[in-house]
């Protein structure tokens, strides 16, 4: 529903936040973003994937492959200490950069 | 499954990235599709429309490929990655191993045990425990058995006793004629030395100090071949001239001297008993390890025999010590010497009569008894370390068989089974390091403890962790023991097969071989904590025994010291005044029952005894008995709580002026009163001296210890008793803990004369423990490691049942549904572990009646197939077991068949 362009410069963020909660695999994260915008997000897995690497190569991120009981192997992503501070200031200037939107676009007065 | 790694690999063109990297992106590409997969086909999709709608995810491969370039260009593989992979290719292919994999293997070890925390510490320490009970005992192998006695040539230096055992004394200290003639006569030694206690108050340098000495003749050292560290030993015309001249030992010139490198011209002061202070020329420091037949001898002076002395076949008191000639065994010696003794004995027949000689090897002598005692330590320590090593090879099997999933697809991906193999010995040998450097602490912990098992004939026990050989034996020990419980998991890693992968729920039985082994191991577990038990509890019934046996006196509360005299209290005079001060003011301490003192306490020797005649019993003078002599002050017999059977005790009437009065024990009254009563008999100890009129019969005391028979005694006050039995030991009853006395009573002391020295405090209970300590050594550490077995064994059991029991769930679950009840799976449960513990106990009991008759010289008032402790440690056995199995029992009875079966 949203462009590219637009997706583009807030994956990353949305990446990070999901995995602020608790350490979670490629797939689930995909899905999870799909299921809480209500379909309005989706990431492709050729999107996804290569995403998920550039935060772990930025030390963001780290992926680690767990087996867990009953289950199959699966690489686990969580985050780093260094990825929660860039969480933080990325989520600060998100938020700034709505708010400059909204106050230049912001409702007419009469 | 579909293989969604090989469907990646096709179609993603990856740039040149490194092997591990690659792998990476391709597992999990591939996990991500097979989720997509399990969607569709959860969303109700047909398979081949889940497996399209799953290939759609990625349309342009080429695209991502590129992507995923840029993204990971930190891992485009260089020239050298290329080069070391084609390296481990050429290795693989060869069935070699590059280094590389050995590192990653410890690496994943490391991990493994990391993620088992408890396991691992649980088996770390259970090792730690077993590598280093052994690396102790090995400290004590090496001191008491391998060690060579630190003489030249030791095994042709020998001691050759009086053979008395005519009068009790079957190894009794020559006399010094007797010693004379044999060194004049004899024709298998290069030379003979004899040698006696001495002792001296040592002044100057520090407190003073009392130590104990030896008097030697002039060859002493160089009968046994001892060269001196510092200065030279002694030559004939030291033991000639008036010049006293000492020789110090290791230990001595180290605490009081400092190690001073002058000390040899140096004087030192000596206050020897009768004689008064000498100064003494010090000419030379004994070797650090010398030792000979007691570790506490800390000075060697010449020793001087007056004509009278020489001539004396009398008085025995010396230890004489030989060396072989070098043709001579010891058997010829031995002859030898009898032809001797029996020419002695008709030369002399007064005094010589039926006393013969015994040929004693100098390693006998010293080592005794404690080659049985080390040797049955080895077993129990060795037993435990077996024990460990069996539960940690039974837990790793059972983890093994979880993962063997895990090992299948490995060994799909291409590893080969000797690399499987190899990761589980690397992850056993990382755990036996762990235990094995930790282990290493125990050592030193324990020496002061273990150090009272080396006889007193040896050096003192030395640990120490820089020791190469300690080092190695406990590094060897650790390597075998990872091996050891590695050998049963890895043979089976290495056997699992592709095939099991496909079966959802592997069998637990996993294979007839590991079952088997797997219950091989617990039947030996609990086979070796039987045995341990055992032996255990016969030490623990003789230690019972020993404390159980009729003393003859009252051994509690007891305080006791030394008190040796000074010289000046050598006159007979000055003596008496100087105990009763002493006595009067301990008397008056409160808690105090009762003071006195004697000249030799129970246990504290088997001799001190002097030859008797009965009145009214004719008997040749060759004939005459010896009794053990034994003076006290007034209240000696009184304090000590001896029995009354007859009479009355000595007191305060018996003094110088009194008739002489002398008690006796009932061993005398047995053999040579006829009968009769024994009051008011006369005792005589020589021609000339005045005889004693027996005024009471005492239970016998164990004067001479645990060992050995009763021997008549008698028992005489300080006041009427010869001179040459002087009244050195203070015995003080008291009310509660002796222990707390002590301080206040050597203050009395003190105040009475500050220079007096005092040796040897301790209570009675103490002194006597002392002669069972050896055994009570044993016995904890019996204990110890037999509780320790029994709750490793009992863990192995239940973690066996526990794994078998979580294996065949579904089994159960379908007997459950076809209608057996929770009893009959407890039953069928429990009866496989009590199977396994009977065999275990079936084996154990065989082994124990074999090993605890090397026990034997061990024990005391107990057989060592005493079938009260056989029974009570099966039965003990038999429960535990029968508990460690009723925890899995109840959980399988606990199965739900429905959760069971449902789960295919």
């Amino acid at each position: 529903m949203f462009s590219a362009e637009l997706k583009k410069g807030s994956s990353e963020m949305l990446i990070l936040s999901l995995l602020e909660a608790r350490p979670r695999h490629g797939y689930e994260i995909g899905k999870l973003i799909e299921a809480r915008s209500a379909g309005k997000l989706t990431f492709a897995l050729p999107t996804l994937y290569p995403t998920l690497l550039r935060l772990e190569n930025r030390g963001w991120i780290r992926g680690r492959w767990v087996e867990k009981a009953g289950e199959r192997r699966r690489c686990f992503y969580r985050l780093t200490a260094e990825g929660r501070r860039v969480l933080t200031e990325q989520r600060k200037t998100w938020e700034a950069f709505i708010e400059a939107v909204q106050a230049v676009m912001g409702p007419s007065h009469a | 499954m579909r293989d969604w790694e090989l469907y990646v690999r096709t179609h993603l063109p990856l740039p040149n990235l490194t092997r591990g990297r690659e792998l990476r992106i391709v597992q999990e590409l591939a996990s991500q599709f097979e989720d997509f997969y399990r969607e569709a086909v959860a969303r109700g999709m047909t398979e081949s429309d889940a497996d399209e709608f799953a290939r759609a995810q990625i349309t342009d491969w080429t695209s991502l490929a590129s992507t995923l370039g840029d993204v990971d260009g930190a891992h485009v593989r260089s020239p050298l990655d290329r080069w070391s992979e084609r390296l481990d290719d050429r290795a693989r292919q060869k069935k070699g191993r590059s280094p590389m994999d050995l590192l990653a293997d410890l690496r994943y070890a490391v991990r493994l045990l990391r993620k088992a925390p408890v396991f691992s510490i649980a088996a770390i320490g259970t090792l730690a425990l077993g590598i280093g009970a052994n690396t102790t005992i090995f400290s004590l192998v090496q001191t008491i058995l391998v060690h060579p006695l630190p003489y030249q040539d030791p095994d042709q230096v020998v001691m050759v006793w009086e053979d008395a055992s005519a009068a009790g004394f079957p190894r009794n200290t020559p006399a010094p004629a007797n010693y004379r003639d044999w060194r004049a006569m004899n024709r298998s030694f290069t030379d003979m030395a004899a040698a006696t206690y001495a002792s001296a108050n040592l002044t100057g340098n520090g407190a003073p100090e009392v130590v104990l000495g030896r008097r030697v003749t002039a060859n002493f050292f160089s009968v046994l071949g001892v060269q001196p560290l510092l200065g030279r030993a002694y030559t004939a015309t030291d033991g000639a001239s008036e010049a006293r001249v000492v020789v110090i030992s290791h230990a001595l010139w180290q605490r009081r001297y400092g190690g001073d490198p002058g000390i040899v011209g140096r004087t030192i002061v000596m206050s020897v008993e009768r004689v008064g202070d000498v100064k003494h020329e010090v000419i030379g420091v004994a070797p650090r390890s010398f030792v000979f037949l007691s570790r506490e001898i800390d000075y060697w002076v010449p020793m001087q025999f007056s004509p009278e002395e020489a001539a004396t076949r009398d008085s025995h008191y010396l230890m004489v010590v030989a060396r072989l000639k070098p043709a001579v065994s010891i058997e010829a010696s031995s002859s030898d010497m009898r032809a001797i003794a029996r020419r002695l004995s008709e030369q002399y027949p007064d005094t010589n009569r039926g006393i013969g000689t015994v040929v004693v090897p100098i390693r006998e002598e010293v080592l005794g008894d404690t080659r049985v005692q080390v040797i049955a330590l080895m077993i129990a320590a060795a037993a435990i370390v077996l024990i460990a090593c069996a539960n940690l090879a039974s837990l790793l099997l059972a983890r093994a068989s979880v993962r063997r999933g895990e090992y299948a697809v490995r060994l799909s991906l291409g590893a080969t089974r000797g690399r499987l193999a190899r990761q589980v010995l690397v992850e056993a040998l990382c755990l036996s390091a762990a235990g094995g450097v930790l282990g290493l602490a125990i050592p030193v912990l324990t020496t002061a403890f273990v150090e009272r098992i080396v006889p007193i004939g040896l050096q003192a026990l030395t640990v120490s962790i820089m020791d190469w050989r300690l080092l190695a034996f406990a590094g060897a020990l650790s390597i075998a023991t990872g091996l050891l419980f590695s050998v049963g998991p890895a043979l089976q890693s290495a056997h699992a097969s592709t095939a099991d992968v496909l079966q959802q729920h592997a069998r637990g039985n996993a294979g007839g071989r590991s079952r088997a082994f797997r219950d091989a191991l617990v039947v030996l577990q609990v086979a070796a904590t039987l045995v341990l038990l055992v032996a255990a509890g016969l030490m623990l019934r003789t230690l019972a025994n020993l404390n159980g046996v009729e003393r003859g006196f009252d051994a509690n509360n007891l305080l006791t010291m030394h008190v040796p005299p000074m010289p000046k209290y050598a006159d007979p005079i000055k003596r008496p005044p100087f105990y009763e001060r002493i006595i009067a003011g301990v008397r008056a301490l409160p808690g105090v029952r009762g003071v006195a003192f004697g000249s030799m306490l129970p246990f504290q020797s088997s001799g001190n005894t002097r030859v008797f005649s009965v009145e009214g019993r004719q008997l040749l003078p060759e004939d005459l008995p010896d009794a053990l002599f034994r003076v006290g002050t007034a209240d000696y017999l009184q304090t000590l709580g001896v029995t009354l059977v007859e009479g009355r005790l000595l007191d305060a009437r018996d003094g110088a002026d009194a008739p002489r009065a002398i008690v006796v024990n009932e061993t005398l009254v047995r053999r040579f009163m006829d009968g009769q009563s024994a009051l008011g008999r006369q005792i005589r100890f020589g021609p000339t001296e005045p005889p004693f009129t027996v005024v009471g019969v005492v239970r016998d005391v164990l004067e001479r210890g645990y060992e050995q028979d009763p021997k008549p005694g008698v028992y005489v006050s300080q006041l009427q008793g010869p001179r040459f039995f002087p009244t050195i030991n203070l015995i003080v009853r008291v009310d509660g803990d002796p222990r707390s006395y002590a301080p206040a009573v050597q203050r009395v002391v003190r105040q009475v004369d500050p220079d007096q020295p005092i040796r040897l405090v301790q209570t009675m209970t103490d002194m006597i423990g002392l002669t069972v300590g050896d055994r009570r050594q044993q016995t904890t550490l019996l204990v110890v490691f037999g509780a320790l077995a029994l709750v490793i064994a009992s863990l192995g059991l239940y973690g066996l049942l526990a794994q078998t029991v979580s294996a065949r769930r579904r089994e159960i679950g379908i007997r459950m549904a076809l209608g057996a009840t929770w009893r009959n799976v407890m039953r069928m449960v429990m009866s496989r572990g009590m199977v396994l513990t009977g065999a275990g106990v079936g084996i154990g009991a065989v082994l124990a009646w074999s090993v605890t008759r090397a026990m034997e010289t061990l024990l005391y008032g107990i057989s060592a197939s005493d079938p009260l402790t056989f029974a009570l440690v099966v039965g003990l056995l038999t429960v535990v077991s029968a508990v460690a199995c009723a925890f899995p029992a109840a959980r399988a009875a606990r199965t739900d068949p429905m959760l069971v079966l449902r789960d295919q």
